[in-house]
């Protein structure tokens, strides 16, 4: 069977979108160990920051680059109000994080209203790529997943606060007792993440209908990607999301779409058993 | 100077591990702390060190109180702790773990320095800390501590389970830190002649209590005052 290169570029597309939205949440699980189920919802947040911007006039642009701030400091709340409160609880960070989730999208539903929007890509149209036309939007935003890889990879492993992070990682208590004060390092680290779910918001809303349930589809691959990454680095979390993106969209279209979902579902159980084992690594 | 003063600490409210802990410990000095397993040695090395739940008593550094600072105050302001077990950033080089050591520090010192006390790190720099044997882990715990430039080091039995030409080796590391920087050591020990070779004073913990102080030299002349403490 001949493979079409455009379904290869989808599969690429589909991985690097999910690179985009799993990167912040490899950060805040990856550091802070949280299982933050209303991560999608910061994924939400930023789409309706892009949109409440858009609407102000301001254009896409500016929404883009307004996504992770403001999402970042939703994120600093989320840490500062709820997850640090429930820290070594994880049933109950579980719940704290799911109300959380069904309090942003209410918020969202009453400012915004139930209905779906759409958001206009900030360069309309196509170009012709392998032989067939391609949204120039799905190609900036895996340019920007391309981008955030490197900032990220950067940051982890040529700064000294990326080494600080991954002693945080490594070791939460060696790492206060060598003097690192763990809690602010992971209080950034949690608002970077969110931040990073913001921008992958507002990066992907013009691709998708953003409407509140917009978070919920994410979560799921998100988390797969990030767990069945091998280590915790970005270069971890690009092949986890090439894994169940690129795997995901592969499956669809040469089996079925009901197949690929029975293999995130399958994915699923993985992730079960690894968190399990996460958790019993951590507490030795 | 470090002064601890009544200290009762433990993991539970109402249930403390130490029943009120006295000691000083003075730069240049050793004080051996042993006692059975479960004495609560190391227990009592993480209520200095902000770690366990103090519930009454104060530590003093130099006639400040520190009781109530978080860890990462309480170790920049000059104590440094080796913990129970490896004590190493599995995962980070070699390198990355004494850089992990001296970052949040005044006046750290730099892997280089560190490298002249434990030379067999230098070799390793860009290992994983994790691929390291037992007691090159135990050297790299030790040296990550000593990365914050420290005051006072609490050393929580460092022997435990290396080969005993490296307590050798170690004991020599100690005593010459101990010698040429002042360096104050809390030595939680179970190694009789490891102790007895570095200690100036020793402390008998048991059931969170201190039930025997023996001048050092009594360790090596007399082992049997110890011994009859450690069940041996
Ligand atoms: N993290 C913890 N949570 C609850 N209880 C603990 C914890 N760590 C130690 N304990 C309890 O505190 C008591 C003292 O333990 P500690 O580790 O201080 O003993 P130790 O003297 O260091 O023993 P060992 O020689 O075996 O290292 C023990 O009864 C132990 O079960
Ligand atoms: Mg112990």
């Amino acid at each position: 069977m001949p493979v079409d290169p455009v379904l290869l570029l989808d599969a690429l597309a589909q991985a690097l979108t999910l690179f985009l939205v799993a990167s912040g949440l490899a950060v805040t699980f990856g550091l802070v160990g949280v299982i933050n189920l209303a991560h999608g919802e910061l994924l939400l947040a930023g789409a309706y920051t892009a949109l409440a911007v858009e609407r102000a006039g301001l254009g896409y642009w500016a929404g883009l680059a307004l996504a992770p701030l403001v999402v970042g400091l939703l994120g600093f709340l989320l840490d500062l109000l709820v997850i640090r409160r429930l820290r070594e609880r994880p049933l109950d960070t579980l719940l704290a994080t799911w109300a959380a989730a069904l309090v942003v999208r209410q918020t969202v539903v009453a400012l915004f209203g139930p209905a779906s929007h759409t958001i206009q890509p900030p360069i309309p149209g196509s170009v012709v790529l392998l032989g067939a036309p391609y949204p120039v939007h799905r190609l900036l935003v895996m340019g920007l997943a391309l981008l955030v890889a490197a900032l990220l990879a950067w940051l982890l492993f040529a700064t000294r606060l990326g080494l600080m992070i991954r002693g945080a990682i490594a070791d939460r208590t060696l790492a206060a007792v060598s003097g690192l004060a763990v809690r602010r390092l992971e209080a950034l680290a949690f608002a970077f993440g969110a931040g990073l779910a913001g921008l992958a918001g507002a990066a992907t809303a013009p691709l998708l209908s953003v409407d509140p349930q917009m978070g919920l589809g994410f979560l799921l691959p998100a988390f797969l990607a990030v767990l069945v990454a091998p280590g915790g680095g970005p270069a971890g979390t690009a092949i986890g999301a090439a894994l169940v993106g690129g795997g995901e969209s592969l499956v669809a279209a040469f089996a079925s779409p009901v197949l690929a979902q029975l293999a995130v579902l399958a994915g699923a159980v993985v992730l079960l058993r690894r968190v399990a084992g996460r958790r019993a690594g951590r507490e030795r | 100077m470090l002064e601890v003063r009544g200290l009762v600490a433990g993991y539970r409210p109402g249930a403390p591990v130490l029943a009120g802990v006295d000691l000083e410990l003075a730069s240049g000095r050793v004080l051996a702390v042993m006692g059975r397993n479960g004495a609560g040695k190391s227990t009592l090395l993480k209520a200095i060190t902000g770690l366990a739940r103090r519930e009454a008593g104060t530590v003093r550094l130099d006639g400040r109180g520190i009781e109530n600072r978080p860890t990462e105050w309480i170790v920049r302001a000059g104590i440094g702790l080796v913990p129970q077990g490896r004590g190493v950033f599995p995962g980070l080089t070699v390198e990355e773990n004494l850089r992990l050591g001296g970052l949040g520090h005044r006046r750290p010192l730099p892997p280089a320095a560190l490298y002249t006390r434990f030379p067999v790190l230098a070799e390793r720099r860009d290992r994983d800390a994790a691929s390291l044997s037992g007691g090159e882990q135990r050297q790299l715990a030790i040296a990550r501590a000593l990365a914050g430039n420290p005051r006072f080091l609490l050393l929580d039995e460092p022997s435990e389970g290396i080969q005993p030409s490296l307590v050798e080796e170690l004991g020599a590391t100690l005593a010459a830190l101990v010698a040429a920087d002042g360096l104050g050591v809390l030595l939680v020990e179970q190694n009789l002649d490891l102790a007895a070779r570095l200690a100036d004073e020793c402390l008998v913990l048991e059931d969170g209590r201190v039930v025997d102080r023996l001048p050092g030299p009594v360790l090596a002349d007399e082992p049997a005052r110890i011994e009859r403490h450690l069940g041996l």
